[in-house]
């Protein structure tokens, strides 16, 4: 398979997400010498991760934006796109409706993709917690939806941004147990309600590994000497740490390759992981 | 009554459902009944109480005291929510079998934090406890619940029904049993409504336009539920929390929480800064050929580094501002087993004077 063109990147929140995603934008843009972030919301913590890093284009998508823009391509008029997204009673119905924001964030990564033909498109999708409802919504759309220009607009996207054959989907976790069981579970319901199997696992913030023979020494070393006590504690505790992931990476196994990217004890930079994303 | 709500709110991954959990204990050490909600999905608190929590409360035996918790399905709330809001079967059974919500219902935005709200307004008035806490979805997410409710009353306006009902007609739907209100429809609108049919097509908007009859007919429900999610939200019983730890993107979220509640006159009653790691005593100094020098050495300078980061998160805080919540902070706890954890945090906040009962919020 060629280098996907889209990489949609989830998790739950507080995994270090925006920062995985920032480091791959950085990554493609190094290797393929263009890419776009595309953060929905809010994108500071991405643009914190690239720390200026001006090879990747940032694009912060808004909900109200999206909306008025998915209207314009659908009747190829901006200025009655406008008009109906400042209709009131239209306004409240958009904010309101289920799904619609899912779609219309959706639509603008299929947008953007096709603005930025050469560029590789990732995705800093936000931390609802439920990814799986978010990617489901063009094709639950599409069934409700049946037939027109709203209902076209889903298989556009469903083709272009919810295509396994174009896009790729990066689950990123941590080494903890229960953190791995909810990207398990994440992953089965990718591959079993989405039909888009997970490319790729992130082990984000993995403890770097004791030396066993060391930490052995500072056991017998610390029945003498007090003061390496603590530090032993440290030390154990870490160790135990990277027995939990050894375990994480157990229950990841067999849905997608996991790439481990250490712990960084600091808030990171995109610049500072993008090695670590190798595969 | 003096049931006192807790809602606890932060960004992800800062340990919010095992603060919940351990506030929960510390509760139940003074000796008050308390139960924890949560409406994380990730089963963290049944992780953290060590037992199959479900809809209904359970109750928990830890540290020799015993706390009740419970863990509404959000997968199925809504149905709940459904079955809750259309006294009528008939009613009912006709929301659920439209296809906008057959297909859709589930990913209204906001609804699951408002049906938890709803569901707890029974956990707070049944005067079983004297401290409820709520353990909110993670993210900036958790303030949906102040914004839906008026979302919603804004929706269900008569004038936006109206318009709706209208598009409907434009589409072609007979909707027989509503009086004409043709006449407020002014020719822009028409015009707009055509579009709008235009794009969604003539069935979506018969079956969106047939989904805001039902909620029209369920309006003084609705409105029951917002003014009593409302009232709860703004009661001086109920306190907000908000969890940070040290890392950027949670503290952004925090001083986001922060700035937010404020504003909407729910000021927070502490800012948490989870997970700290103080500073150090003096490493010991090992001869540079000592073989452990490598071990020590590497554990000394990510511990250093921890330690700087908790320091620059508490001078991060210093700059919010002010909203006159109390700071405090709580270790990283290194141990493993989770009940381990949950018990020395619990240990941490017993010490905390804004958590006694007598404190105002």
């Amino acid at each position: 398979m060629a280098d996907p063109r889209i990489y949609l990147v989830t998790g739950k929140g507080g995994v270090g997400k925006s920062t995985v995603a920032a480091a791959l934008a950085l990554r493609q843009a190094r290797s393929s010498g263009a890419s776009v972030l595309v953060e929905v919301e809010d994108g500071r913590a991405a643009v914190r991760a690239l720390r200026g890093e001006s090879k990747v284009r940032v694009m912060t998508v808004t909900h109200a934006a999206a909306m008025q823009n998915a209207i314009t391509r659908l009747l190829h008029t901006r200025i009655l796109a406008k008009a109906i997204v400042k209709q009131r009673s239209i306004a409240r119905l958009l904010d309101t409706v289920p799904a619609i924001r899912e779609l219309v964030v959706l639509e603008e990564v299929r947008a953007i993709a096709q603005e930025f033909p050469n560029a590789s498109v990732v995705v800093d999708l936000p931390a609802t917690g439920h990814a799986v409802d978010f990617l489901r919504v063009p094709a639950a759309a599409k069934r409700f939806l049946h037939s027109g220009p709203a209902a076209k607009m889903c298989d556009d996207i469903l083709a272009q941004v919810l295509n396994p054959g174009s896009s790729a989907i990066f689950v990123v976790s941590t080494f903890e147990t229960v953190v791995a069981q909810e990207t398990r579970e994440l992953c089965e319901r990718l591959k079993n309600e989405l039909g888009f199997p997970a490319t790729s696992i992130v082990m984000n913030r993995a403890p770097k590994a004791v030396d066993p023979h060391a930490l052995a020494q500072l056991t017998e070393r610390a029945v003498h000497t007090p003061a390496l006590r603590p530090i032993e504690e440290i030390a154990r505790a870490r160790a135990a740490a990277c027995q939990e992931a050894e375990n994480s990476r157990g229950i990841l196994a067999g849905f997608a390759p996991v790439v481990t990217v250490p712990e960084y004890f600091a808030d990171p930079s995109a610049a500072d992981l993008v090695g670590e994303l190798s595969w | 009554m003096n049931t006192r709500l807790w809602i606890v709110v932060g960004g992800g991954g800062v340990g919010k459902t095992t603060t919940s959990a351990a506030l929960g204990v510390t509760f139940a050490k003074q000796g008050r009944r308390s139960l924890v909600i949560t409406v994380d999905p990730a089963r963290r608190l049944a992780d953290a109480l060590g037992v199959q929590l479900g809809v209904e409360a359970t109750r928990v035996q830890i540290g020799g005291v015993n706390l009740d918790a419970r863990m509404p399905d959000s997968r199925r709330s809504v149905d709940h929510f459904v079955d809750w809001l259309w006294v009528d079967a008939d009613a009912r059974k006709r929301v659920r079998d439209n296809p906008m919500y057959r297909e859709l219902g589930d990913a209204l935005a906001g609804v699951h934090e408002l049906v938890s709200l709803a569901v707890l307004e029974r956990d707070v008035q049944s005067g079983m406890y004297d401290d409820v806490i709520l353990d909110t979805a993670p993210s900036r997410h958790a303030l949906e619940l102040f914004d839906y409710p008026q979302k919603l009353i804004k929706m269900l306006d008569e004038r936006t029904l109206r318009f709706m009902i209208g598009l409907a007609r434009i589409a072609g739907a007979a909707l027989e049993q509503r009086p004409d209100e043709s006449r407020l429809f002014a020719w822009g609108k028409r015009r707009a409504g055509a579009l709008v049919s235009h794009l969604v097509g003539e069935t979506a908007i018969i079956n969106i336009a047939a989904l805001f009859v039902e909620l029209e007919a369920a309006r003084e429900r609705w409105l029951a539920l917002v003014q009593s999610v409302r009232t709860r939200l703004e009661s001086r019983n109920t306190r907000y929390l908000v969890i940070a730890a040290p890392s950027g993107a949670a503290l952004d979220d925090a001083a986001y929480l922060c700035s937010e509640l404020t504003q909407r006159r729910s000021k927070p009653t502490a800012l948490i800064i989870n997970r700290t790691h103080p500073a150090r005593d003096p490493w010991p100094q090992l001869d540079p050929a000592d073989p452990l020098q490598d071990i020590v050495m590497s554990l000394q300078r990510d511990s250093e580094r921890l330690g700087a980061q908790t320091q620059t998160a508490f001078e991060r805080v210093r700059s919010f501002p002010n909203t006159g919540a109390s700071v405090a902070s709580l270790p990283a706890v290194a141990a493993v087993d989770p009940t381990q954890v949950l018990l020395a945090l619990a240990e941490h906040l017993g010490a905390q004077s804004w958590l006694n009962p007598s404190a105002a919020r």
